[in-house]
């Protein structure tokens, strides 16, 4: 699947609350690679894919934000989810703009692999799942368990640093 | 399209604005009277720039009593900037950029980081 095919699946929203009707125990997930490591993130939390090839660096922030990128003349917080995660800098011209509308904000990936529909049933809960956790859940995926983004408190974390940095 | 002008910093390949109205025109004259406030020294520390050289420049500013002069840095130009070219901080960074003193950032040349300055900001505490 191409960026464009993906972009425009998780951009058409009219399909999606039609979709929505048809069953609302499904969701959508954007299954994404960060290095070699796969993750997954609720579709609904995403605005598009974006991809550029310059960041503008800024002073003072923690070091997992890695600067602003210019996105048609706005300027979108650039959050290194490999160096939130693994202290390790990640390399990509590819971001994931979440889908706020009172903020610009995006994470930096390797690539998008796939856009998948499950059944909410077959999510599984983290059981301890503590406030420090970037992950709340995983799915089952070609044999392999991709961990799902816990949206509210990576943004939490990321308010709290750059308030304390 | 609305235009303003700013009086343009440029500073270990950083650039700053600053609000041209709050200047006086006598700019550039040293006055033993007004307050003086090391920009240049304010910026070394907010940007954590390593260096101290370049040309010395003066600005004076009033604030209705008080009046001051700001020792700044190397090139100086004024420039008419379209205001829609400058943003805020998106929102999770804006209250920590506020609080050094920086208003905003141009990014229409993204491989040249302009960031306008909030000058009331930055003479807090300034003797």
């Amino acid at each position: 699947m191409d960026k464009e095919e993906l972009i425009n699946l998780i951009g058409n929203k009219e399909s999606e609350q039609k979709e929505k009707k048809v069953s609302s125990k499904q969701i959508k997930i954007i299954i994404f690679q960060i290095d070699d490591r796969c993750y997954g993130v609720e579709a609904s939390f995403i605005k598009e894919i974006y991809t550029t090839d310059f960041i503008h660096p800024l002073p003072f922030v923690p070091v997992y934000i890695r600067g602003l990128i210019n996105k048609e003349g706005d300027p979108f917080t650039v959050v290194d989810l490999n160096m939130l995660f693994n202290q390790v800098k990640l390399e990509s011209e590819t971001f994931l703009i979440i889908s706020d509308s009172q903020d610009y904000l995006s994470f930096m990936i390797s690539d998008v692999l796939d856009i998948i529909r499950i059944e909410k049933s077959t999510i599984m809960e983290i059981l301890d799942n503590s406030s420090a956790s970037y992950f709340n859940s995983y799915i089952d995926y070609h044999d392999e368990k991709i961990f799902l983004l816990n949206m509210d408190n990576i943004l939490s974390k990321l308010a709290s640093d750059i308030e304390n940095d | 399209m609305t235009k303003h002008p700013f009086i343009k910093m440029e500073y270990e390949n950083i650039s700053f604005l600053l609000d041209k109205d709050k200047f006086s025109p006598d700019s550039g004259v040293v006055t033993k009277e007004n307050k003086h406030i090391n920009l240049q020294e304010k910026l070394n520390s907010i940007f954590k720039i390593d260096n101290s050289g370049g040309d010395e420049m003066y600005l004076h500013y009033r604030d209705g009593l008080n009046s001051y002069s700001l020792k700044i840095s190397t090139i100086v130009s004024v420039e008419r900037v379209d205001l829609k070219q400058i943003k805020p901080m998106p929102k999770l960074l804006r209250e920590s950029f506020l609080k050094k003193g920086i208003l905003g950032l141009d990014i229409n040349d993204i491989k040249h980081p302009t960031y306008l300055l909030d000058i009331e900001n930055l003479l807090k505490g300034g003797e």
